[in-house]
Formats: C-alpha cells, sequence, structure tokens
C-alpha cells in the first residue's frame, strides 16, 4: 500500500521537475509549430521580421474617419475607437474585426459536407471555428461589430449624428536612409461602415 | 543530507529562503496585484462576439466570451482570495484557487486575438501554495504550528520555470537574425510600437533620434544575453538573483521606451529576493510588527465584506493605484513608471550590497577562483566525499581533491 513520507514525496518532486523539463521542448515547440496555445509557459517573443527586403522597417497603422450628418469629418485615432480595450489588445482586435483578410468570404464547404464534421466543429468547438473564419476569411464587418461602433458614436459624440465610419489601414514605412522618419504612406484597404 | 546529489541539492537546498522572507513576498505579491494589475476581465462585456477569437484552450469550447455579471463574479472572486492571500488565511487554498481561476478567466480575456504572456505571476501563485509563506504574518500562523524547515524546492521550481520562459523568448530573436549585425531589431520594435500600436514615449522617441547603429546593435546582443542567462544561473540562488536584478533594470528601460510594463516578471523576480534583510531597517521592523499584530484581528466574514468594497472601488473608479496619481496625467502610466522606479531602487539596491560583499581571504582557490559573486553560498558539489572516508583512512586522493576544491574550501 502506497504511504506518504517524506522519500515519497521527494520522489514526486523529482518527477514534477522531470516533467517540466521534458514537456517545455514539447510545448515549445507546438506554440512555434502549430499553434499557440493557452496556458503556455512561453514569454513574448519579439521575433525579427520587421524589416523588409530593403532593411525598411513596415508597418500598418489605421486611422478612423467619422462623416457625420451634413458631410462635416473628423478623423480619429484607432486608439480612441477602442478606448476600453487594453492598450496590449486593441490593435489584435481591431485587425480581426475590421481589417479584410486575404481569404475572401468563406466557402459553403470550409469544414466538408460531412454532417457529424460540422456538428463536431460548430457545436463542441465553436469558438475555435468562428476564430478561424475570423481570422482567414473576409465578407465584411459583422453586424455585432456595426452595432458596437454605431455605440461607440455615441459615446463618442453625443450630440451629432453619424452617417459612416470609414476604417482606413495605411502601409508606413520607415527607412533609415531618411534618418527612421516616415518616408511612405500609402493608403491599404477601408472598410466602410454606414450607419 | 550530505550524501545528495548535485541535482538535488539544487531541487531541495539552493533555494531555501527564510521564513520572513517568503511571507513578505507573499504580501508584497498581493499588493501588487491588488494595487497594480486589478480589475481585470471588466471590458470584455464592452465588447460584442464579433471580437471574440480564442486560441487553443479553454476558449474554443464558447462562442463567445461569458457575459459581464460572469466576468465580474470572475474579478470579485479573485479580488476576495487575494485579500485572503495578503492576510495569509487558508493560504495554500487561496493561492492555488487564484491561479486556477486566473487561468480559466485569463482564457476568456486572451480570446480577443491576443495572449499577453503573464504566466510568471500565475506559476509564482503556485510556488507561494508550497512554500511555506503561511509561516508568518498570517491568520495560519496563528491558528497552527509548523514543524520542520520550509521546502526549497518550489524556489527553485519557480526559478526553473522563470528560465524556461525567457529561453522561450531568447530562441525566436537568436533565430529570427537578432544577432546579425545589418539589422537592429530593437529599433524596428521601437518604431513598430511607437507608430503602429501609438505608444509614444518621450525616452523613445529620444533613442530613435540620437541613437547610433552600435547602440541598438548592443540592445540586441544584451536583450538575448539577459534572457540566456537565467538558464545559465538558475542553479544557483544567488547568481539568479543578480540576473534577476539586472533584468529588472532590462524591462524598466522597456517599460520607459516602449510603455510595456512586465508586472508579472518582477512579481516573480521579487520572489527571490531576501525580503527579510529590509528587517534591520526600523520603520520596515516596525511595520511588519503591525502588520503580525493586524493578524489577530482578521475574521472570515471580513474578506467577502472588504473584497466587495474593493470590487465596487475597482467597478466605478478603476484601478486604485491609477485613480489616485491620474490628476498628474495618464494614471496607468505613471502608476506604472513608480513601480518601476521602485523596482529599479531594489535590484540597484541588492547589485551595490552583493558588489560590496567581501570574501574572507585564501576562500579563491582553484575552482573556486570563479567569480565568488557568482557562486552560491552553498555551490553545488561536484563529487562527494565518500561516506566511509575519513582522516585515517583516506581514500582516492583526486576525488578527495575536486570534492574540497568543488566545496571552495
Amino acid at each position: 500500500m502506497f504511504k506518504w513520507n517524506s522519500q515519497n514525496s521527494e520522489r514526486w518532486v523529482r518527477l514534477l521537475f522531470a516533467t517540466v523539463i521534458v514537456l517545455f521542448p514539447f510545448q515549445y515547440w507546438f506554440a512555434k509549430c502549430v499553434t499557440e496555445p493557452y496556458p503556455a509557459l512561453l514569454l513574448p517573443s519579439f521575433e525579427g521580421g520587421v524589416f523588409n527586403a530593403a532593411g525598411e522597417v513596415s508597418i500598418e497603422p489605421a486611422d478612423v474617419s467619422i462623416t457625420f450628418l451634413g458631410g462635416k469629418k473628423q478623423v480619429i485615432s484607432l486608439r480612441s475607437l477602442f478606448a476600453d480595450a487594453p492598450s496590449s489588445q486593441f490593435h489584435v482586435m481591431a485587425y480581426y474585426a475590421l481589417h479584410p483578410k486575404p481569404g475572401g468570404v468563406p466557402p459553403a464547404n470550409l469544414w466538408s459536407n460531412a454532417r457529424w464534421k460540422r456538428v463536431i466543429l460548430w457545436r463542441l468547438f465553436s469558438g475555435f471555428t468562428q476564430g478561424k473564419i475570423r481570422r482567414q476569411y473576409w465578407s465584411g464587418p459583422e453586424p455585432a461589430t456595426i452595432e458596437w461602433v454605431r455605440g461607440r458614436m455615441k459615446d463618442l459624440f453625443p450630440r451629432q449624428t453619424v452617417e459612416r465610419v470609414d476604417v482606413i489601414w495605411y502601409t508606413e514605412i520607415y527607412s533609415k536612409h531618411n534618418h527612421w522618419k516616415i518616408t511612405q504612406r500609402s493608403p491599404g484597404p477601408r472598410v466602410e461602415i454606414k450607419l | 543530507m550530505a550524501d545528495r546529489s548535485p541535482i538535488s541539492r539544487w531541487i531541495f537546498e539552493e533555494y531555501r529562503l527564510g521564513e520572513n522572507s517568503l511571507a513578505m513576498g507573499r504580501i508584497l505579491l498581493a499588493t501588487s496585484l491588488l494595487a497594480f494589475e486589478y480589475p481585470r476581465y471588466l471590458w470584455m462585456a464592452k465588447f460584442p462576439e464579433s471580437f471574440y477569437n480564442p486560441p487553443l484552450g479553454l476558449g474554443i469550447f464558447f462562442c463567445q466570451q461569458p457575459p459581464g455579471w460572469v466576468m465580474w463574479s470572475f474579478m470579485a472572486a479573485l479580488t476576495v482570495m487575494m485579500l485572503g492571500l495578503l492576510v495569509g488565511w487558508k493560504t495554500r487554498v487561496m493561492a492555488i484557487s487564484l491561479a486556477l481561476v486566473t487561468l480559466v478567466a485569463n482564457s476568456f480575456d486572451y480570446s480577443h486575438g491576443k495572449i499577453t504572456h503573464d504566466i510568471l505571476w500565475i506559476a509564482a501563485l503556485f510556488f507561494v501554495a508550497f512554500s511555506g509563506s503561511e509561516r508568518r504574518y498570517s491568520v495560519d500562523a496563528l491558528k497552527r504550528t509548523f514543524s520542520g524547515q520550509v521546502p526549497g524546492w518550489p524556489l527553485a521550481m519557480l526559478a526553473m520555470i522563470v528560465s524556461f520562459g525567457m529561453l522561450s523568448a531568447a530562441l525566436p530573436k537568436i533565430m529570427s537574425g537578432w544577432l546579425a549585425f545589418d539589422t537592429q531589431n530593437v529599433r524596428g520594435h521601437v518604431i513598430n510600437n511607437m507608430f503602429a500600436t501609438g505608444r509614444l514615449t518621450w525616452l523613445g522617441g529620444l533613442m530613435l533620434k540620437y541613437g547610433s547603429t552600435v547602440f541598438w546593435e548592443f540592445l540586441d546582443w544584451s536583450t538575448i544575453g539577459i534572457e540566456v542567462a537565467f538558464v545559465l544561473a538558475m542553479f544557483s540562488r544567488k547568481a539568479f538573483a543578480v540576473v534577476c536584478a539586472l533584468a529588472v533594470a532590462f524591462h524598466v528601460g522597456i517599460h520607459f521606451s516602449m510603455d510595456i510594463f512586465f508586472l508579472s516578471n518582477l512579481i516573480a523576480y521579487g520572489m527571490f529576493v531576501e525580503w527579510e534583510r529590509g528587517l534591520t531597517l526600523g520603520p520596515i521592523r516596525r511595520f511588519m510588527a503591525w502588520y503580525d499584530q493586524q493578524m489577530k484581528r482578521v475574521r472570515g466574514w471580513m474578506l467577502p465584506v472588504s473584497g466587495l468594497g474593493l470590487m465596487l472601488f475597482y467597478t466605478t473608479k478603476g484601478n486604485p493605484a491609477a485613480w489616485l496619481v491620474s490628476c498628474f496625467g495618464d494614471g496607468e502610466r505613471i502608476r506604472n513608471s513608480i513601480l518601476a522606479i521602485a523596482a529599479l531602487v531594489v535590484a540597484a539596491t541588492y547589485l551595490l550590497h552583493f558588489s560590496r560583499q567581501k570574501q574572507p581571504a585564501g576562500q579563491n582557490a582553484g575552482i573556486a577562483a570563479q567569480p565568488r559573486a557568482l557562486v552560491s553560498s552553498r555551490p553545488l558539489v561536484l563529487i562527494e566525499k565518500p561516506s566511509q572516508c575519513d582522516r585515517k583512512n583516506s581514500c582516492d586522493p583526486l576525488a578527495e581533491t575536486i570534492s574540497k576544491l568543488s566545496r571552495g574550501l
């Protein structure tokens, strides 16, 4: 019969250390090659890749252009629109909800036509399925997002009527030849939300 | 315990801290989270399900984040439990529950596209649960007596987890070209952070304006250097503490240049500090004596009552520390800067104290001639003197010599 004593507990502690040592390389490989799970023993990597082939830094910020009733326009920052979100999250949230994806409209047979597969993916792993669609495909901003933008406009401009909100993405390039100041700002995708 | 192997000594003895230090570490952890980290999760109620995008984990079983009242309940439970941890009321249960509830709530928090890597303070909670931090300055200490030494393995485990975590940050950098001389990656990230994410900082602007290529390259290399140093130092508590102190300067630099505050790391490093050295200072000793006296007044019902009161403050005013300094500008940034400077002062004091430690003459010989500053007071013994050897019955002289040298004798 198993008896708990100091020798046994030390054995369990050693086993715990060994488990962490063995699992760490596996979870690192999984996070880098498959997908990053949560929770995982990982710290922010700040990987390279911010430089393009010409040795310049290319970033993708966005502006929010608001058109009021009567044609008057005002530009606010993405941060102002997402003031309720943590500063670490808002840019990624905006990217997934308000940035067109290269995949286009999700195909009808995205998860195969097998009924059981669709049931498992949509019922059991509904978050995973929704998340994958939001990360890879785009058929315009979702109705819930539009409703949220409408609410934000009422919060930000309570005395004015907002007709349209445009989220305009840019590609900005910073070059060392220009002392790391902006050298090029080209417009990227534009998402129109009519309210 | 002289017959233990070096690995066993590292696991069970190397990281054994004093009871006072462990208890003070627990109090600082709870205070830091209550004053600097909470409230969390409440913001999610302001966003619809169309922002829900979970990573692989608990979140994939749900099609949207839980309603606002659920997240509020999570936060209220965390606040009450954190107060329990602060006063050491059922410490182990509180610490484990806190870690588990935080993991669940974080799963939803990070289901909006980005994982904020704060796993270290959750690991620190598990350390607090098993380290014996309830033996002093706690309600538990009044209710029961503790016998035997505090275990050393929880802190050794935390050291290993911190080291592996830092290694997980270093490896992608090394593999993505941070060490190449033709790219300055820190510069790229500062630009990205300032202009794409909009975190404008005075120091970041100054660095971009005046920083030379050599300066940026130094930052690239030193970042990887400090991250890798943890794994190399984890077998000696003193060496590890020195690396933690240096890393504090690294994190403070990131805070002031990129406005990214690594509270989680600072909390984890704080667990390795011998806080009881502070008891030699009158005000700290008197405060801790007063704190100990207050534990006699704590009753179980006080925790939910004060927890809900604090939750009311969190819900209406936000974070108390940020609210207090918000009259001077961005409350969160000022609050984080104050904590960053405080952490830097503690780290600098430790390094200064450490560099002034004098070693007795004749100690630095043979293997021990390596910088004593980086060697623990109880170094790993490479070859143990066989137990049957004594002065009369001499054993293998080579083994004996190595044994002596590795002990630093």
